[in-house]
């Protein structure tokens, strides 16, 4: 692109700005809150983009008909097994049907 | 480094079309520009993505939670960073002005921008206080009949030299050569002669206008003001 002279000057005087430690989050979170109180009182509230809905996903099998299995097994496993419900924090059912879809079985 | 927000809680007061007249005057002078398009018509982008050679990098305005590491992060790449915000009083608006250098608040010489304006100046002012840092801001006039001035135009400009609101003294004309830049995606520096009607006094009144704010910038710095 060719330079055209605007007569701006010699814009060497304005330089890229230096990278700045980041704030701790405490002082940033202040901050933020701050300028969004300022901007709440003087009515710029509305937000950039929808909020992100909070609400559990849908259950995809919502309204199939339900069946119970009655399952019997080595302590150790049943235990590995409720262990991983858990960190999932999903229901037993939810849990087989992610790693049947891992193993691409079923 | 320095921030330069087109800020208005009123949309169609020119922001865009100021915020792409100082990022292609200032990349044609050879400056390196981040343009950040909070605009929901990306109009800006829309220019940069059509256009052959824009000469400014561009990205879109982030969630309103990644806002100000946007703009941080900018500021650290190019010389000038652009804020192109959208024209009504959300939350980026308010977040975008607490890291910005200058503020230029565009309105057309009628009473209800003028009213609307009135929002971002306060809203300017009362974060300024809040954060206990100077946040510089300029009002400018556009779309102004660059042959006489009206009498609201006089009539609001008299008002703010009374409550000292410092205005741009440059205003932007009405001139078909603006929006010539987004008929031909062209900026007003590589459009030709003869393709648009006024271009000669267009360019005049455009790079008056990229003058002043660069001029406005190296002034704020010289007073401790604007880093």
């Amino acid at each position: 692109m060719t330079k055209i002279d605007l007569g701006l000057g010699d814009l060497s005087d304005i330089v890229p700005a230096s990278p700045m430690p980041a704030k701790p989050r405490v002082e940033a979170r202040g901050e933020r809150a701050v300028v969004d109180a300022v901007g709440r009182d003087h009515g710029f509230t509305k937000p950039s983009q929808p909020p992100p809905k909070l609400g559990r996903r849908k259950n995809p099998h919502a309204g199939e008909p339900m069946h119970q299995v009655s399952m019997k097994g080595p302590a150790s496993v049943m235990s590995r097994f409720i262990d991983l419900c858990d960190r999932e924090g999903a229901p037993y059912w939810q849990v087989i049907e992610s790693l049947m879809d891992k193993a691409d079985v079923g | 480094m320095p921030v330069i927000s087109f800020a208005s809680p009123k949309g169609g007061v020119g922001k865009s079309t100021s915020a792409l007249l100082l990022a292609t005057g200032l990349t044609a002078a050879g400056a390196s520009v981040t343009v950040i398009d909070g605009d929901p018509n990306r109009t800006v982008e829309g220019w940069a993505t059509s256009a052959a050679e824009p000469g400014f990098r561009w990205a879109r305005l982030p969630s309103d939670d990644d806002i100000i590491d946007a703009i941080e992060a900018a500021s650290e790449a190019t010389q000038f960073v652009i804020v192109d915000l959208e024209g009504t009083a959300n939350l980026a608006m308010a977040r975008a002005i607490s890291r910005t250098d200058l503020v230029v608040i565009p309105l057309q010489a009628s009473p209800v921008d003028a009213r609307q304006a009135s929002r971002a100046i306060k809203m300017v002012m009362a974060q300024a206080k809040e954060l206990r840092r100077e946040i510089p801001f300029r009002m400018l006039f556009t779309r102004v009949n660059p042959a006489i001035a009206t009498r609201d135009e006089k009539e609001i400009r008299s008002q703010f030299i009374e409550a000292n609101i410092p205005a741009l003294k440059t205003a932007l004309n009405e001139r078909a050569a603006f929006r010539a830049m987004f008929t031909h995606y062209r900026s007003l520096w590589d459009l030709e002669d003869d393709s648009v009607n006024g271009l000669t006094k267009a360019k005049a009144n455009a790079t008056e206008f990229v003058r002043e704010v660069t001029q406005t910038i190296r002034d704020l710095r010289a007073a401790g003001q604007g880093e």
